[in-house]
């Protein structure tokens, strides 16, 4: 097979000798091309689910992150992450799924009682990667 | 040091000036580099639990990015580690992810009888801790 494709190692490592871990990038190796970047917000009014829609039409399902945040930011355990905050178990959770056109993200709010998680309304705000590559 | 190296920049920006943020491509910043990538799956009736194993051999613990798909549901998923049942939807429940220096694993629970849930993976050579 022939030997050609592009290497750039990280600064210090010799280019001939570097493995993947010292290359900033390789050619043999694909890394995840951005196809679009966003954010949404999602204002809870009671326990449910509410989600956001997000229309690729790629015709196949596409790799893609999010994380959430919750407003107040101030509170204690509350952060931008997957979860976005610690909470009382069972109070809250996100979700994500997708089809070959749609990428769905959706906060859950399934707070045994109403508001043991927070005092309705508050608002969630989400932020998504999309990318260009196939799941499949 | 010298000042070399390769920089793309988004239509629109001059890449002498750009930020990173303006830039598609470069050198000085590390991409995340898939050397694994594939399918697994596993089968089995509602509330069995299930496991399976992805071997990478890298001797350090690296990124991983999951999906997954049940046959008894439509959509594909994130694994991102915990969560409730998807609105609309059935299958397993989320799958617990997990990674060493050697291995990836893949774990859960069935929700459906004859359930087959599909596990896409991929591993970078970018590695979790430095």
């Amino acid at each position: 097979m022939a030997n050609y494709g592009i290497k750039i190692s990280e600064a210090g490592y010799d280019i001939a000798t570097a493995n993947a871990r010292q290359l900033v990038l390789s050619s043999q190796y694909p890394f995840l091309k951005a196809y679009n970047q966003g954010s949404f917000s999602l204002t809870i009014t009671g326990a449910g689910t509410y989600t956001q829609e997000i229309t690729h039409n790629f015709g196949y399902p596409i790799k893609f992150v999010h994380y959430f945040q919750i407003d107040p930011t101030t509170s204690g355990g509350r952060h931008l992450g997957i979860f976005a905050a610690d909470s009382p178990s069972g109070t809250i959770c996100c979700e994500s799924w997708e089809d070959s056109n749609k990428v769905y993200i959706a906060w859950e709010d399934t707070s045994s009682s109403p508001g043991a998680f927070e005092t309705y309304p508050y608002t969630v705000y989400g932020y998504y990667y999309l990318f260009y590559d196939s799941i499949t | 040091m010298a000042d070399y190296g390769l920089k793309i920049s988004k239509s629109g920006y001059d890449v002498k000036t750009a930020t990173p943020v303006q830039l598609i491509f470069s050198s000085a910043f590390n991409t995340f580099k898939i050397v694994l990538s594939g399918s697994t799956s596993v089968s089995g009736d509602a509330y069995d639990s299930f496991s399976t194993e992805v071997t990478h051999d890298l001797n350090y613990v690296p990124l991983w990015l999951v999906f997954y798909k049940s046959s008894a549901g439509t959509y594909y998923k994130w694994a991102h580690g915990y969560g409730d049942f998807l609105p609309g939807d059935n299958g397993c429940s989320y799958p617990t992810i997990r990674v060493d220096t050697s291995e990836l694993y893949i774990s859960g629970m069935f929700y459906e009888d004859d359930e087959t849930v599909y596990f896409y993976y991929n591993i970078f050579a970018n590695q979790i801790e430095t």
